[in-house]
């Protein structure tokens, strides 16, 4: 039986496509939730996130970095700056207070590894915010697996619309499977505690808890 | 960058995604596709972001596999699936502290799941001529197997597992389709699944597998 090693070595002959998936997307709730903690404008959050997976995509093409999920935060983090100084318009939060950019990426990261039961919740959680007619087509598709020209036939739509249907649910689902960062009262302890340090900070020490 | 221009690569790379899969995929769209991806890192980013979710969403058809009939549960319903009544047993009449499960059935000392999709990469002459308990399920089909050193191995439609246990450690390979696992705890003998890439399991609570989503040890063959 082989040795058993960690996974974060980067082997170099595996596709850059499959890396990206496992070593950088999977760290997409914290990722958005960092962002969110420190970028105001919310809308902007998604370009953020994109234009983050894309720096690191080019530079992991020339070669992938050796702690993907550091270099994934510090990416991040780089392009904020950037933003900050070209926009020279106050995005981020704390009066730009510089540290904030500091935050501790452990700090904000909740344990990796859920278990696959809560992972099948989250994702029945999110089939179940899909609109209705959303969700007969991808259960007809994906779970009773009939062909798009069958689900259109069973629900009395065109190929078209079928299509248009997965295609939104796809969407959607990207969404809403890793949604819980900026979901109110979701956020967990520690993240909590450093808002309430940097509340701390900002308003002096007579602030309660 | 707009948000309207992030909005509309999702769009184009969520159709390219459902009509890549459509059946009607021609050698034109594939080259279309491909300049697409090369036109921009911001399209290949969107459509691997994308597609690793609607990859990841494709266990809904193990959460659909217990449900009867062509229509979805109503929301908030999934407790019919095998899935959620495996979970949901224990729990209810049990504080969290109690992970003890005794009883005529096999002890569980913690029951760890572990969710697999398969990696179709392991080859069939290698997964039928070794040796091991193989169990296969048609599609459509579901069964559940007990193993016999007290894990549960329950098999979605179209799957195909081998099973070898040895003093040193149980193994699984997963050759095909999806896999979920209750797996007694052994510390003498780790659990390993194998679907394209070697994980080892034994003695975690809860790990997913899934290859390219939190495999949390794993080594190139």
């Amino acid at each position: 039986m082989e040795d058993l090693k960690p996974c974060n070595v980067p082997v170099m002959s595996e596709p850059i496509d499959i890396w990206f998936k496992r070593e950088i997307l999977s760290h997409e709730e914290i990722l958005v939730r960092f962002l969110a903690r420190i970028w105001l404008r919310r809308d902007e959050i998604a370009d953020l996130r994109q234009e983050t997976y894309a720096r690191v995509y080019e530079a992991a093409r020339q070669s992938p970095p050796r702690n993907p999920k550091a270099f994934l935060f510090a990416t991040a983090r780089h392009l904020m700056t950037d933003r900050i100084r070209r926009e020279r318009i106050v995005s981020i939060r704390a009066g730009g207070d510089n540290d904030y950019l500091n935050v501790l990426v452990e700090e904000i990261s909740p344990e990796q590894r859920v278990g696959a039961h809560q992972e099948l919740a989250r994702l029945a959680q999110a089939f179940d915010r899909l609109p209705a007619r959303c969700r007969e087509v991808i259960w007809l598709r994906r779970v009773k697996e009939l062909s798009q020209k069958e689900v259109a036939a069973r629900l009395g739509l065109t190929e078209k619309t079928v299509e248009k249907h997965l295609a939104s649910a796809a969407r959607k689902l990207a969404h809403y499977m890793r949604e819980d960062a900026l979901a109110p009262g979701k956020i967990p302890k520690p993240t909590d505690q450093v808002e309430n340090d940097e509340a701390r900070r900002e308003h002096g020490p007579h602030e309660p808890d | 960058m707009s948000t309207d221009r992030t909005n509309q690569i999702e769009e184009a790379a969520s159709d390219w995604l459902i009509r890549r899969e459509s059946g009607q995929w021609t050698t034109t769209d594939q080259a279309r596709f491909e300049q697409w991806l090369d036109a921009s890192t911001l399209n290949r980013v969107a459509f691997l972001r994308l597609e690793q979710a609607w990859e990841e969403s494709a266990r809904i058809k193990a959460l659909g596999a217990g449900i009867p009939g062509d229509l979805p549960p109503p929301p908030g319903r999934w407790n019919l699936t095998p899935f959620f009544e495996t979970r949901q047993t224990p729990s209810q009449g049990r504080g969290p502290g109690s992970d003890t499960i005794t009883g005529t059935r096999r002890r569980l000392a913690i029951a760890a799941s572990i969710l697999l999709t398969a990696a179709a990469s392991i080859a069939a002459y290698q997964f039928w001529s070794g040796s091991g308990d193989r169990y296969t399920t048609p599609v459509g089909g579901l069964a559940s197997v007990p193993i016999r050193d007290g894990s549960k191995i329950t098999l979605n439609t179209n799957s195909q597992v081998r099973v070898a246990l040895t003093k040193a450690e149980r193994r699984v390979d997963l050759r095909q389709g999806e896999v979920f696992f209750e797996v007694a705890k052994d510390p003498m003998r780790p659990f390993v699944v194998e679907a394209g890439k070697k994980t080892r399991c034994g003695g975690r609570n809860e790990v997913l597998c899934t290859p390219g989503w939190g495999v949390h040890r794993s080594r190139r063959d």
